[in-house]
């Protein structure tokens, strides 16, 4: 039986919290929920109890499970180093076979998964038609004609971008990289991707878009759909190993979590997991690339001064490690005043599809961020994450701000493009 | 204790909010434990929570709980070790750790008032501020509250110099078990000196909840250090190590903290990545030892610190950089990390954790504590606060199975047995709570009966926490 299954599977990660308690001061949802049951060590408990028969799966359970954003702040202090993700992802997989995934997810992730074709149909025509009710704001934004308070949403960037470009080869090229677009930056952060190519391209390096190419994983696994995860991992590998290169470039917090945590999931089987793990020594984002791989310590200024802050998301931070490199980029343009924002590892409540499903939650854990980022009055947010990015875009927009959100990546893309000018 | 409540949902939403109660048992399980081993192998089960956020919510919830006689839990976070926030007879628990504001900052008078809920981390964060900061600092101080260092009178490696707790309380608000609400340290104000009257903070300061609720905290709190300075030092006996600490004293140093860890054989390799020479094959003692104060004054402190070092220890390594201090105290936590790690399968538990002894018999307890734990079958990692005779014992337990874990309770007992045999204490900062309730008898004889009298006095319906620091048959037996 799954539960069997599942419990063998995360019991020795569930048996080695010592409910030290740590983890509950860096939880977004415990900080707007308050209850141990919303607490990542709750929830470890939770999960044990019910994978172990002792509790049975109720509703109420997995919507204490279903509040955990999948932000792995928990992970970073653990001091045992738990694998809470797993743990939750183990409750969600039991939860979704045994009960289902909500519609309204599974409607969107099988579109992601099934129909990319019909996406890469939907997305020019949305492009134009979105226009009609919504504005465009300056962060890529869609902000509703009728109801300016309403959520902002991402705007379709017209033709996708694995469609637009396969290759972009300059003139001797030091290294040759495949791009990991990821869903948003191929159908609505097309500027983010254009501006990873035009900025890797003016470094001299060649880049290939591996056109089979898929989502991620990182929402079917934190939805429970495993199986389906599993598909799109074993189909991004074969790809990126097949595009034999010296690097693999993502420019999305979450993907680049997701990508760099394939060979962690045994559940792809232990050949994927040996291949998984090679590529992940080649995956790098794309700043930490910018520094790390090519020790750049150069960059044109900005066209004016500007106040520029950086957040960091949480699967960019956590997750995949990537702190330093984007703030050292943009200390490295002129004209960009750099202001430190308090507290700028807190969580914005994004969180994927859970400011979807949670969107309440997700907002009260976004107005904590807005504060942050409004008590150093910046005139443009930047973070690595398109995802965190619509988010902070969202809650500005409620509070009334003309701060700019944007891609750190687009800034400098930016910064090149007016000093060619 | 014998109460009950026909529909206790239904009373309870008298008092509070909806959001504010729970008793489905899902929520409540999660409510079953705190971070001791016990309630790994015991979680207890309270009949329900609450989640009170005004002085008004904790005085009608205790008036009511005092007629229905009904056990009251307080709880921060729950990163105790002793049990203290289980709910062993039942009863109702009140989350506090969502009350959590701090309702004014005096910068010029050194001075805060807060809700118990606000962990130490987010308190200092906000008094970072202001260039001010608590110097207690527990350990667990990024998770735990307020409310819970104070009801436990908290301290952590800073305090050898800077003090636990009450050397910060100017005062408290109690909800007693009446309901009556107490203000204590002066109820027109709070001043940085007062001995008017019987110091009442010192009363509730570690009472673990079984004297009154906590529900609002004075503090005092200090100018940050300007500078900071350490050394790691590694020693081939205890007794070279103390011959050290004692150099240290001598030579005028105050240090702000002195750690160690017994290590295990070859535990050093664990420092030898970040420094090679600190490897010593056969060390029984590492020491951390940090100054803090103003440029000068530390720089002082850290000649001597360097000077001692070098007479006294087998190897040893210093900086006074932030960096290079962080990377010693991560030498620190990995020399114990490693002494953790000898026994493959087994889970660190925290039982027997938090004993004093004096400083003079220090190398010879921490030698019987290890020869009790081989005996036991188990292993076992020692470290704490060198300075103070401060041990903290992690037991090594292969927790599946069940020989081992009453070997582990087995050991826990013979700890703390054999430290008040040596005129210890069975806790020096973590609490009494459940766990050691078992010893307090032997601890304080006639004292236990007067800790009792006091309780009545302020709990008369016998509803805060009970079973904690006084044991069940205790009470009874007063009754």
């Amino acid at each position: 039986m799954l539960r069997e299954e599942l419990y063998d599977q995360v019991k020795k990660l569930i048996d080695k919290c010592n409910r030290c308690g740590f983890c509950r001061s860096v939880c977004p949802s415990m900080a707007e929920l308050g209850w141990e049951s919303t607490s990542p060590r709750g929830r470890v408990f939770l999960v044990g109890e019910v994978l172990s028969g002792r509790i049975p799966l109720t509703t109420e359970v997995i919507s204490r499970i279903d509040q955990c954003l999948l932000c792995r702040n928990c992970m970073a202090v653990c001091p045992v180093g738990g694998k809470i993700d797993q743990v939750i992802i183990a409750f969600r997989h039991l939860a979704a076979q045994e009960k289902g995934v909500a519609t309204s997810k599974k409607l969107m992730l099988n579109m992601l998964s099934n129909h990319r074709t019909l996406c890469d149909v939907i997305a020019p025509v949305a492009a134009v038609l979105e226009h009609i009710p919504f504005k465009e704001t300056s962060g890529g934004g869609a902000v509703f004609r009728l109801n300016k308070k309403m959520r902002v949403l991402p705007m379709f960037g017209g033709k996708s971008l694995i469609n637009q470009v396969q290759q972009i080869k300059p003139d001797k090229p030091i290294k040759k990289v495949a791009f990991y677009v990821g869903c948003y930056i191929n159908y609505m952060g097309v500027n983010v991707g254009r501006a990873v190519l035009s900025v890797l391209a003016r470094n001299g390096v060649e880049v290939v878009i591996p056109q089979t190419q898929t989502c991620c994983g990182v929402p079917y696994f934190a939805s429970g759909m495993v199986d389906k995860a599993v598909t799109l991992v074993r189909q991004n590998i074969d790809v990126l190993e097949a595009a034999d290169v010296d690097a693999i470039i993502y420019a999305c917090g979450s993907c680049g979590t997701g990508l760099k945590e394939w060979g962690q999931h045994p559940e792809i089987g232990p050949e994927y997991v040996e291949k998984a793990k090679k590529l992940e020594e080649k995956i790098f984002e794309i700043g930490e690339f910018l520094i790390d791989q090519l020790e750049i310590s150069e960059l044109p200024p900005l066209p004016k001064p500007t106040r520029v802050t950086y957040h960091d998301s949480c699967h960019l931070a956590v997750g995949a490690g990537v702190t330093e490199q984007p703030r050292k980029l943009l200390n490295m343009m002129g004209n960009a005043e750099y202001i430190e924002m308090p507290e700028a590892n807190i969580c914005c409540g994004m969180g994927g599809l859970f400011s979807v499903t949670h969107y309440d939650i997700s907002r009260k854990i976004n107005s904590r961020k807005i504060e942050k980022i409004t008590s150093v009055n910046p005139q443009v947010v930047t973070s690595g994450c398109p995802g965190c990015n619509l988010h902070i875009m969202d809650g500005l927009n409620k509070v009334g701000s003309d701060i700019v959100t944007s891609h750190y990546i687009e800034l400098i893309n930016n910064a090149y493009d007016c000093t060619q000018d | 204790m014998n109460w009950e409540s026909k529909d206790l949902k239904q009373e309870l939403l008298s008092i509070l909010n909806p959001d504010q109660v729970f008793t489905d048992p899902m929520e409540l399980s999660c409510y079953s434990y705190d971070t001791s081993f016990y309630s790994a192998i015991n979680p207890h089960m309270p009949e329900a929570i609450v989640s009170p956020k005004s002085l008004k919510d904790v005085v009608e919830l205790i008036k009511w709980a005092g007629q229905k006689r009904c056990p009251i839990i307080p709880r921060g976070a729950a990163t105790g070790q002793a049990g203290g926030t289980l709910a062993i007879s039942g009863g109702i628990v009140l989350d506090l750790s969502s009350w959590n504001e701090i309702e004014a900052i005096e910068p010029h008078n050194k001075m805060v008032f807060c809700r118990p809920g606000i962990t130490y981390a987010k308190l200092n964060q906000a008094l970072e501020l202001h260039g001010l900061y608590l110097p207690p600092d527990p350990s667990s101080g990024d998770a735990c509250t307020i409310g819970g260092m104070a009801a436990n009178n908290s301290s952590g490696p800073r305090s050898l110099k800077h003090g636990p707790l009450n050397n910060y309380i100017m005062g408290l608000e109690v909800v007693l078990g009446t309901g009556e609400v107490l203000v204590t340290g002066g109820l027109n104000g709070k001043v940085l000196k007062n001995v008017s009257g019987i110091n009442l903070n010192s009363l509730f300061l570690g009472s673990e909840g079984i004297l009154g609720i906590i529900t609002g905290i004075w503090l005092t709190v200090a100018r940050k250090p300007r500078a900071k300075a350490a050394v790691v030092m590694i020693f081939d006996t205890a007794e070279t190590a103390q011959a050290a600490s004692q150099e240290i004293e001598r030579r005028g140093v105050v240090p702000a903290a002195m750690e160690f860890v017994y290590c295990a054989p070859e535990a050093t390799r664990a420092a030898a990545s970040f420094h090679e020479d600190l490897y010593v094959p056969k060390a029984e003692i590492e020491i951390i030892c940090e100054v803090d104060g103003n440029e000068d004054s530390v720089a002082w402190e850290y000649a001597r610190l360097q000077e001692v070092a070098k007479e006294y220890a087998q190897a040893w390594h210093g900086s006074s950089e932030s960096h290079g201090i962080h990377e010693l105290w991560e030498i620190n936590d990995n020399i114990e990390g490693f002494s953790a790690s000898i026994r493959d399968g087994a889970k660190r538990i925290a039982a027997s954790e938090d004993v004093c002894v004096k400083l003079e018999k220090l190398p010879n307890v921490l030698r019987e504590i290890q020869s009790i734990a081989k005996q036991n079958g188990i292993g076992i990692v020692n470290f704490g606060h060198w300075a103070k005779g401060h041990i903290h014992s992690g037991l090594l337990v292969k927790v599946e199975d069940e020989k081992e874990v009453e070997a582990a309770f087995r050991t826990a007992d013979e700890i703390h047995r054999l430290v008040l045999q040596e005129g210890g204490a069975t806790t020096a900062e973590h609490g009494v709570g459940f766990v050691r309730a078992p010893y307090m008898l032997e601890e304080h004889a006639n004292g236990l009966g007067w800790m009792v009298k006091i309780k009545e006095a302020l709990d008369p319906y016998q509803i805060l926490n009970p079973g904690k620091i006084l044991p069940l048959e205790t009470r009874k037996n007063s009754d």
